[in-house]
């Protein structure tokens, strides 16, 4: 009986987990075999940012295509991860399988913020250069940089800043900052509220509406209608439905809107349509840009997958560019900090322009003013000026600029 | 001659734990090690679902909020590493005071969408006060304390074999409760509350002191979670989070022991055998809810037992099963009449 | 008083909004007790659709249709193929439900992608009307026109037609209803399927205002669940009046304190589950 009861209560649990666990076992480690460069990208392929990932690793598939997956004489395996919306542990787990069982020699990808943070601490323990194709967080390269980062991508203030100060010189004095509230807001419009007030602008409002909030109506009725100008950050289904519900409420002729790129975003711009005409925005790319880079990466693009490209796709595209282009001046060989250097150290030609990497990988490149006009039938954002190798810090030094407090700590504080 | 039988159960489970980091490789352990964490998430929830027949969807709660204040009181505070332990299970336990009576005076369905509506808020405050809780960054760069000295909890191995420890507690604790004079209480309570009230039980109070201790459980998952990726953030209140947490309790068997270790397990490891091959694991994630609800609503370990209970019985005339746990098929279908019947 | 007025008729319009988005998730659980968790996915369904619709017909009505109908396909298949199969066992048809929502969240992307996308407004309905300085979307003035009329709609056939009484008739007491030959698992699938092409309706309505993405799904699900919760559960009222009172404390909650935006929907919630476990208008269980 007492036998019974124990075989009874035991064998059970103890089959249902050796067995589990023996299916894994029995599973072959991946082969240390050190022949091809090892890429672990992972990217959101489902949850909110899914629409983003697939047009990062379209782009980075696209050029890796272009060169045979082959660079410094090694062949290049890639393992792409879905690592979901910014669950920062699934994004950790992730990068732990790509480091402890596929050995990967680089990382790559990451979309959120929160979710780069934590990759960032990760990579510094295990040595392996990071590769940052989107999150956008400032202080990846600012004041929590850390020398296995490059990014390939944007710094959130970091095109903002020549906005705030041509919106100036085109004569608006009196803004109304209106922005999601996350981290990601109050960087892209501080660096735009930053510039503009140092040249003698006013910001006389801060709106911060939830990330996610269904209806703008009761933040636009309270619109200071005093204001000639409103610089704005929404992105995805928010902009969407911040610059829809703008116009209906009859804001679009009263107070130009302004703000960054994501706000008409290529993916929404059409749906947005006549709302969204003569918004300005600030973007690193647009897909009119002509230069022979940008429109050799529109055909092939075009080709691969039967429509135009995005941002992101370019982002994602650039990444690999970057990637195989260090590894063909190191001749193949991948070492954490040194093959960090030799990224930062390389001047690319991209679709975008030309970018190079300051000393803490951020990326110093061509900032575009762009309005959004009926081009031979459809909405495009146009460009209309161009600053040149744009650098993070703008006009200050780096030692100035981060002495200064961070965006994500000036929430509430833009007015006088 | 039931502690024999229960003495002996931990040794031969302590003994696998034991022998698999010979076997796998850091990664496998790594999952492991998570789906040991899940496992007394999945403990927490069971504790309501399988003794008080409670669907929680928000167990999450527990698990993020303790996470938050470990991370929190190390970074303010500075304390010695057990004491932010300690701050930690007691945030969980005070959240559970909290919500507690807001929640226990609903049932079935009512109590699981106010344990989401909870989630939800606690996912909004840690989003929006982000001078505290670091906003949608959450809080990186939480240090594993060296909480037993001369050991270095760094090295996967080492927290591995610190989580076994911690869940073979949080197993002989939940044992210890559910086999006690209150866990048959509880069980009474949800097999017919209104029987228990009228034999002169405070029902309320028992329930109150369950819900308190799932609060705990959940926390000591929380604060596991929050060490192993040092860094707590707001998706650890996310929906998926709290479901994957149910379904493996379901799935595992409500009212079991190892249930929750089981699903735990299967969740994991499928999940990352799945990844391999597709991106869209939140189908494959639905479709386990949905043959574990229609093909094992016992969940396997009770599909098992069932079986197993009905060919000791036909055997043995006695026919004392020593608990026949009622599954949560049983006890829905209670709430049904109870409901019918109002 | 021009910004009262103006806030006053966002409340109205985002509660009309609101009332669309749960009256489908009320009916099915005033009948069957059943919480539909996969109802934001009859929303995204029935908004995907009809952008396909719409961009296919350039008819904003024909859409509508569509939504609705293939809103009703799936809670037909929902309620036939699945849910009767665990007849009676309430908390695992929830869990069943929750289940399909991760389901045909995923699918929904393989077969639209993941861009937002936003469902075109008739030409009639685009643009602004304005009265003096007041400046109101004409969209939203036909949401409040549609909300309303649903609601009456609803009421009246609850009330006053033969049908609404045989509904009442199965709400109250199931087996009385069944005892004078009321075909009740008739009756369910029919509730069943109207709440869900409903909710498909919702979600073309809903699809100019809100739009529709990945995510939606949940987004409306909560919405929906904190509205019945304020109300009561399962009464078609408690949905009408939860959602106008939702709508105001939101909409005047985000415009007079910014700072609690994250809250002006979920803490009335929990106030009034601490005040009234049932909801204002619940019945009692």
């Amino acid at each position: 009986m007492n036998l019974r009861r124990f075989t009874s209560r035991m064998k059970l649990p103890a089959l249902v987990i050796l067995g589990v666990m023996l299916l894994f076992v029995c599973m072959p480690e991946a082969a240390k075999a050190a022949e091809p460069v090892k890429v672990g990208y992972t990217i959101s392929l489902s949850g909110v940012y899914t629409a983003l990932g697939v047009d990062l690793r379209d782009g980075f598939n696209l050029y890796m295509e272009e060169i045979g997956s082959k660079a410094g004489g090694r062949d290049i395996k890639v393992f792409v991860e879905d690592k979901g919306s910014n669950d920062v542990s699934r994004v950790l787990d992730l990068a732990k399988k790509l480091v402890e069982k596929e050995h990967i020699d680089i990382l790559a990808g990451v979309v959120g913020s929160g979710a780069a943070y934590a990759v960032a601490e990760f990579v510094q323990k295990h040595k392996i250069p990071f590769v940052i194709s989107n999150a956008g967080a400032d202080d990846l390269t600012q004041r929590k940089s850390n020398p296995y980062i490059v990014r390939p991508a944007f710094v959130n203030s970091g095109g903002s800043h020549p906005l705030g100060e041509w919106l100036y010189d085109k004569g608006f004095r009196k803004a109304v900052l209106i922005g999601a509230d996350y981290a990601a807001g109050y960087e892209h419009v501080g660096g735009i509220a930053r510039t503009f007030k140092n040249k003698g602008g006013k910001v006389i409002q801060e709106i911060w509406p939830p990330l996610g909030t269904k209806d703008y109506a009761p933040y636009l009725a309270k619109i200071d209608r005093d204001a000639d100008v409103v610089m704005v950050f929404f992105a995805g289904a928010d902009a969407l439905r911040f610059v829809q519900q703008y116009a209906d409420y009859g804001l679009k002729n009263k107070i130009p809107l302004t703000g960054k790129g994501y706000l008409v975003d290529d993916k929404i711009l059409q749906k947005q349509g006549a709302a969204a005409e003569n918004v300005v925005t600030e973007s690193h790319w647009c897909l009119l840009l002509d230069t022979p880079e940008n429109k050799k990466f529109k055909e092939a693009y075009q080709k691969k997958y039967g429509h135009p490209p995005t941002l992101y796709s370019e982002q994602g595209y650039l990444t690999a560019k970057l990637i195989a282009d260090a590894l063909e001046k190191t001749k193949g060989e991948v070492k954490g900090e040194e093959f960090v250097k030799v990224m930062r150290s390389i001047d690319l030609n991209a679709p975008r322009g030309k970018v190079k990497f300051d000393e803490f990988g951020a990326p110093i490149q061509n900032s575009y003013i762009r309005e959004v006009k009926k081009v031979d039938g459809s909405w495009q954002s146009v460009p209309i000026k161009t600053y040149e190798a744009v650098n993070q810090f703008w006009t200050w030094s780096p030692e100035e600029f981060m002495k200064m407090p961070a965006y994500s700590d000036m929430k509430g504080k833009w007015i006088e | 001659m039931r502690s024999d039988s229960r003495a002996l159960a931990f040794i031969g489970l302590l003994g696998v734990l034991c022998l698999l980091p010979l076997i796998l490789s850091t990664y496998y352990l790594g999952l492991v090690t998570s789906a040991l964490i899940l496992a007394i998430l999945a403990m927490s929830a069971n504790l309501l679902l399988g003794y008080l027949g409670l669907a929680s969807v928000g167990q999450a709660t527990f698990f993020g909020v303790a996470g938050y204040a470990v991370a929190i009181f190390t970074r303010s505070v500075d304390g010695a590493a057990w004491s932010a332990v300690g701050v930690g299970l007691l945030a969980a336990v005070m959240a559970g005071a909290v919500f507690g009576p807001l929640a226990i005076r609903t049932r079935d369905i009512f109590f699981l969408v106010i344990m989401l509506a909870f989630c939800q808020i606690l996912y909004g405050i840690t989003y929006s006060w982000r001078s505290v809780t670091g906003g949608d960054d959450g809080l990186p760069g939480l240090v594993r304390p060296a909480l037993i000295p001369f050991v270095n909890l760094d090295t996967p191995v080492a927290f591995y074999f610190f989580t076994v420890i911690v869940f073979l507690i949080v197993v002989g604790v939940f044992w210890l409760v559910v086999s006690s004079p209150f866990g048959l209480v509880l069980k009474g309570i949800r097999d017919s509350e209104v029987r228990m009230r009228v034999l002169g039980y405070n029902v309320w109070l028992y329930k109150y002191a369950a819900f308190l201790l799932s609060a705990f459980i959940g926390g000591v998952s929380g604060i596991l979670q929050a060490y192993y990726y040092g860094c707590p953030n707001p998706a650890d209140f996310s929906l998926i989070h709290s479901s994957s947490a149910l379904l493996m309790v379901i799935l595992g068997g409500p009212g079991t022991l190892f249930g929750p270790l089981a699903g735990s397990l299967i969740i994991v490891f499928v999940r990352d055998l799945v990844s391999n091959v597709t991106d869209r694991w939140l189908i494959v994630l639905g479709l386990a809810f949905v043959c574990t609800v229609l093909f094992f609503p016992d969940g396997l370990l009770g599909t098992i037992r069932k079986f197993r209970q009905q060919g000791v019985a036909s055997v043995n005339h006695q026919a004392q099963a020593p608990m026949p746990e009622p599954t949560a098929q049983e006890s829905s279908k209670r709430l049904l009449s109870a409901s019918k019947s109002k | 008083m021009e910004f009262w007025i103006i806030q006053s008729l966002n409340a109205i319009s985002f509660a009309m909004l609101l009332f669309l988005l749960c009256a489908g998730l009320s009916l099915i659980f005033g009948l069957m007790n059943i919480l539909n968790l996969a109802h934001g996915s009859c929303y995204l369904i029935g908004a995907y659709v009809a952008l396909s619709v719409i961009e296919w017909s350039d008819n904003f009505f024909l859409g509508l249709l569509a939504g609705s109908l293939v809103g009703g396909i799936v809670g037909f298949v929902l309620q036939r193929l699945l849910l009767q199969r665990i007849y009676g066992r309430r908390l695992l048809q929830v869990l069943l439900t929750f289940g399909c929502m991760f389901i045909i969240g995923d699918v929904a992307i393989i077969i639209w992608g993941a861009d937002p996308a936003t469902l075109q407004t008739p030409e009639f309905l685009a643009g602004s009307a304005s009265l003096g300085e007041m400046v109101f979307p004409k969209y939203r003035l036909f949401v409040i026109a549609v909300g309303a009329a649903i609601g009456i709609a609803l009421w009246f056939f609850q009330e006053k037609t033969r049908w609404g009484a045989i509904l009442r008739a199965g709400v109250d007491d199931e087996q009385m209803a069944r005892a004078v030959g009321i075909n009740v698992p008739v009756l369910f699938t029919v509730v069943f399927i109207l709440g869900t092409a409903l909710t498909g309706l919702s979600g073309v309505l809903g699809g100019p205002f809100v739009g529709v993405y990945p995510g939606v799904d949940l987004e409306v699900l909560l919405l929906a669940v904190v509205v019945i919760i304020v109300g009561g559960l399962g009464s078609m009222k408690g949905a009408f009046f939860g959602s106008l009172i939702v709508a105001a404390l939101d909409n005047f909650g985000k415009a007079l304190f910014p700072e609690l935006a994250m809250f002006t929907i979920f803490a009335p919630m929990a106030i009034i589950l601490a005040l009234r476990p049932t909801g204002l208008w619940g019945r009692v269980l």
